[in-house]
């Protein structure tokens, strides 16, 4: 047997290895033994051990996460992973999906306050409609909403497999931070071209130049392996306050300049792939029996030129399925997006303030009281849905406070010397300190915009009862479905609140 | 398809496996699926130009077979077929590469003796490795004209051999007369071949993508910048991309080889370590030796090579650079660059007496070919003439711009200093050792050669220099 396996072999030329030894020099053939006649099997069994070897090892360094990026400023990631411990506790109502304007241009909580439901902003930054329908499936899979609301800055002349530079990033960042392999797997090669597939799915292929450009982040996610950073544990409903401040004066002469367009809606242009993903949302809320609103944030109305065309682009993509469509941009709003709505720059990509974002997202729940009401539950009377929002942004301003021994009602259901029904006058901490908010109901009262109202109150500073009157102005972002709602500049620490001696309506002072 | 990419990954070991468990029961069978194997591969770039090859490669099969069937007296219809097979061939390269340039630089000529012609440039895409196609298919009507090698009756064959995959964008360019015959053979699997094969794969992977792709981004940085960058930084910029070039396309034939390896093909050497060249003469035979020889042997021995005087000998030697450097690009900047390495060769072999010096004179040699080509590269590189002479009057001149700004940090440089000289000094001791040295490492422990295999493996993936913001296609795929 030993002598049929010992064979004497003849290695020519093609046989020698680096690169090439033997070849360009006409050489005698070298005869060497060879100790076994190996089979195609064997290769292809040591070709596997290396292949099975090298996942092992880049699975390692993936589960480690040595190769990380920095996660602490990745909101996508931290949406998801918030998504998933929200939805593990209870339903999410509303999901709302789109890129960067919509989570710095939607307040997801007063949304929900508003609503009485729970919102969630799924979005990622800089992402394309095929990945905004991704996500979606991916949060109707993870927990069924009743409404699913599209930002529409996501539709636009993409397509998936030539994206490059940060948009590519932006595509991979949303991919990496979902967590359904399955509906990932299904993704990949739609999401991304073949050159991309592995940096998709293992940071240590996508960040292994870290090892020459970040040895920090390497050391930073080796220290983390130590010592996990507590959760924080606010309300987090994906939301991302980017901008405080809005247009500034110096910014909107620029709008002056001759010829200058921020945004120009000529050059709007719908590539196929969107086109495809408006058909697909459809049908996959239309599948899942979730409800479909499109919703166009709004810019600045001198920061957009000629948006009818891109609307009638849009219009045109929509029409076959005739959804549900808030469009912010047009007919605009004057008198509620304001400068301060929008953030200081006339760059062509311009996102909402904090500001805008309360607007935006009072103009939804309108919205969707008004054409969808029926779709939601009212959760506001639920212990689990009062305990996740009580004493957030929106919460008073929508609802009652309860006797938390912080917040009182002062006043229910009075009238002024007017006439005006007054639902409740509330004494609320916020953040700069306590405040009235007075709220008049909608109903059985005549219009009460642009209106002030003014207040006698009773109360006690350093020892001493005072009376005083005070001025509560209508809000100028918030506005909540069922009352109208005024407002009172933070009273001086050391004030303490008691009573409410009147309330009238302010005259209108003519000039 | 890139053999750096994913799609690569998957192809090769898919149709390795239907290769050899399914096609190579039969030859015709198995050369059936060679061909749609390199068919699909090609049409991974562009599909509708598969049909350009096809085309090449009938109007070839069917003249080589012409001229079978001539008679002895028929000399006069075998010189038209040949003829037919030149302009179609070179017809093709004409259009598709070299169009636009002749009439840019006939307008440019006229409007110079003051005549102006208005010419919009065709939008012509380039197909990828027509050059190397159309010269092998080309060499084969040659041969056959020369009654050098009998033509083949087998189309299949013939369309494989033209189109063989491992080979068919970037070369090395292969004879009929070595490459045909293989696709008559009946194939037995090899262990031997197809480790080395493999081993080949893997080391042109690490050449790429560790180094050669790495000090890309440095060049390509320079280039992008050549009014920022400082005299350091064009002569850092020179160096590498000398190296750039030689990995590049040394990679990517290794691996060409290493696949052919995979199917039991051998295919031509293409770089026999040319930086260790102490002559011009010598180097040539060392560098895209697959093309040099093409050009020795279809133009510079018709036109009398060496054998008609000095003088004649430098009128060839020019005339065989120029169109090699014509044949890498429709660009001046390429036949200047073709035209001064002519001149090396004529001038520097000659006043230097290079191809016969040993010793330290030789180590000078082979400093002095070096630096010369690395110079001659400028001309490859840069975009105009006039970025060329930016380069020429500019490298060296002191500067205060950072040499860090160009994509790659200190470590990442500091780095690439360490792999350039490494693989320098590793094939330095091939060029000494010589075959010693796989047999050798073949013969080590199994501890030893497995962690050689992983090391190449895991420094590509963890040192490599590639990803989704990389462009790492191979620079020959241009021609």
């Amino acid at each position: 047997m030993a002598s049929k396996n010992k064979q004497k072999k003849t290695i020519s030329q093609h046989k020698t290895a680096i690169p090439e030894i033997k070849k360009g020099k006409s050489q005698p053939k070298a005869t060497v033994q060879v100790a076994k006649d190996r089979t195609i099997k064997q290769l292809l069994f040591k070709v596997e051990i290396c292949v099975l070897l090298i996942l092992v090892v880049v699975f390692y360094t993936d589960m480690k996460g040595y190769f990380n990026p920095d996660y602490s400023n990745d909101h996508t990631r931290r949406k998801w992973n918030a998504y998933y411990n929200f939805t593990n506790k209870q339903d999410v109502d509303v999901v709302l999906v789109g890129n960067s304007h919509l989570y710095t241009g939607l307040s997801p909580e007063n949304l929900s306050t508003a609503l009485g439901a729970t919102c969630f902003i799924l979005a990622s930054p800089g992402t394309t409609l095929t990945d905004t329908y991704f996500s979606l499936k991916e949060a109707i899979k993870v927990c069924k909403p009743k409404i699913a609301v599209v930002e529409t800055f996501t539709i636009n002349d993409y397509h998936s497999h030539e994206l490059k530079g940060g948009a590519l990033a932006d595509q991979l960042k949303s991919f990496s931070a979902r967590k359904d392999l399955i509906e990932k797997a299904v993704s990949t090669p739609i999401l991304f071209n073949s050159g991309n597939y592995l940096s998709a799915w293992s940071n240590s292929i996508r960040n292994h130049s870290f090892v020459f450009t970040d040895r920090d982040q390497i050391s930073k996610n080796i220290d983390l392996l130590n010592n996990t950073p507590e959760e924080r544990k606010e309300l987090y409903l994906g939301r991302y306050i980017r901008f405080t401040s809005g247009l500034e004066d110096s910014t909107l002469l620029k709008y002056n300049r001759p010829g200058f367009v921020g945004y120009d809606g000529r050059k709007y242009k719908m590539s196929s792939e969107a086109r495809e993903y408006i058909t697909k949302i459809v049908e996959l809320c239309h599948k899942n029996n979730v409800q479909l609103v499109f919703l166009t944030l709004p810019m600045y109305h001198r920061h957009v030129k000629d948006y009818q065309v891109c609307k009638s682009i849009m219009s045109k993509a929509f029409a076959p399925y005739n959804p549900l469509w808030l469009d912010l941009q047009s007919p605009y709003d004057y008198k509620a997006f304001t400068p301060a709505c929008f953030e200081n720059t006339v760059n062509e990509n311009q996102h909402m303030t904090y500001q805008g974002s309360l607007v935006a997202a009072y103009k939804l729940a309108h919205f969707i009281r008004e054409k969808c009401s029926d779709k939601l539950p009212d959760r506001s009377n639920e212990m689990t849905w009062k305990q996740l929002f009580y004493g957030n942004d929106g919460y008073f301003e929508n609802h009652s406070p309860e006797s938390d021994g912080v917040n009182s009602i002062l006043m229910k259901d009075g009238r002024t010397q007017d006439g005006i029904s007054i639902k409740e006058v509330d004494l609320v901490r916020q953040q700069n300190g306590y405040s009235l908010l007075v709220k008049a109901n909608k109903q059985n009262n005549p219009d009460l915009n642009g209106k002030t109202i003014q207040l006698v109150v009773e109360g006690t500073m350093g020892g001493k009862q005072v009376i005083a009157p005070v001025e509560a102005v209508m809000s100028t972002y918030y506005d909540p479905l069922n009352h109208y709602l005024f407002g009172t500049a933070p009273f001086a620490q050391g004030v303490n609140i008691v009573a409410i001696k009147s309330i009238t309506l302010k005259k209108q002072e003519k000039i | 398809m890139l053999f750096n990419s994913f799609n690569y990954a998957v192809f090769l070991p898919v149709v390795y496996l239907l290769y050899w468990f399914i096609f190579n029961r039969n030859i015709t069978l198995r050369n059936v699926f060679l061909l749609t194997a390199s068919y699909i591969f090609y049409a991974f770039w562009d599909w509708r130009f598969v049909s350009l090859i096809i085309l090449s490669s009938f109007v070839d099969f069917f003249i080589g077979l012409g001229m079978k069937n001539c008679s002895d007296n028929q000399q006069r219809k075998r010189k038209l077929l040949l003829i037919l097979s030149l302009v179609f061939n070179f017809g093709i390269l004409g259009f598709f590469k070299y169009y636009n340039f002749f009439v840019d630089s006939f307008i440019e000529a006229f409007s110079f003796i003051g005549k102006d012609f208005s010419f919009t440039p065709l939008k012509i895409i380039l197909p990828v490795g027509v050059s190397f196609y159309t010269f092998q298919s080309l060499s084969y009507t040659i041969d056959v004209y020369n009654k050098k090698f009998e033509p083949t009756t087998k189309l299949i064959n013939f369309l494989a051999f033209v189109c063989f995959f491992p080979q068919l964008v970037a070369g090395p360019i292969e004879r009929a007369k070595h490459m045909l015959p293989q696709f008559s053979e009946k194939k037995v699997f090899d262990y031997e071949t197809t480790r080395s094969g493999l081993l080949l794969i893997v080391y042109g992977l690490f050449k790429k993508i560790l180094i050669a792709d790495r000090i890309a981004i440095f060049t390509n940085g320079v280039y992008k910048d050549l009014d920022g960058a400082s005299g350091i930084s064009l002569v850092i910029a020179s160096l590498f991309f000398a190296f750039q070039l030689y990995l590049d396309f040394s990679a990517y034939s290794d691996i060409a080889i290493g696949t052919a390896r995979l199917f039991g093909f051998k295919l031509v050497l293409n770089f026999r370590r040319p930086y260790f060249s102490s002559s011009f003469s010598e180097f040539w035979t060392r560098w895209h030796i697959s093309l040099s020889s093409w050009f020795r042997d279809y133009l510079y021995f018709p036109l009398g090579g060496s054998r008609r005087g000095y003088n004649r000998t430098i009128v060839n030697v020019m005339i065989v650079f120029l169109l090699s450097g014509m044949w890498h690009g429709a660009s001046w900047n390429f036949i200047i660059w073709g035209a001064i390495n002519g001149l090396f060769i004529v001038v520097l072999d000659r006043i230097f007496n290079l191809e016969k010096q040993t010793g330290f004179r030789r180590t000078l040699g082979t400093l002095l070919v070096f630096f010369c080509w690395a110079l001659s590269l400028v001309f490859f590189r840069a975009p105009t003439f006039h970025d060329a002479m930016y380069v020429f009057k500019n490298i060296g001149f002191a500067g205060f711009e950072s040499i860090y700004k160009y994509g790659l940090n200190s470590s990442e440089l500091k780095f690439s200093f360490v792999l350039i000289i490494g693989m320098m000094l590793f094939e330095r001791l091939i060029e000494k050792k010589g075959e010693n040295i796989a047999e050798r490492f073949y013969a080590a422990h199994l501890i030893v050669r497995w962690s050689v295999y992983l090391a190449l493996v895991f420094s590509i993936i963890y040192l490599g220099s590639y990803g989704s913001f990389n462009d790492n296609s191979f620079i020959y795929f241009q021609f």
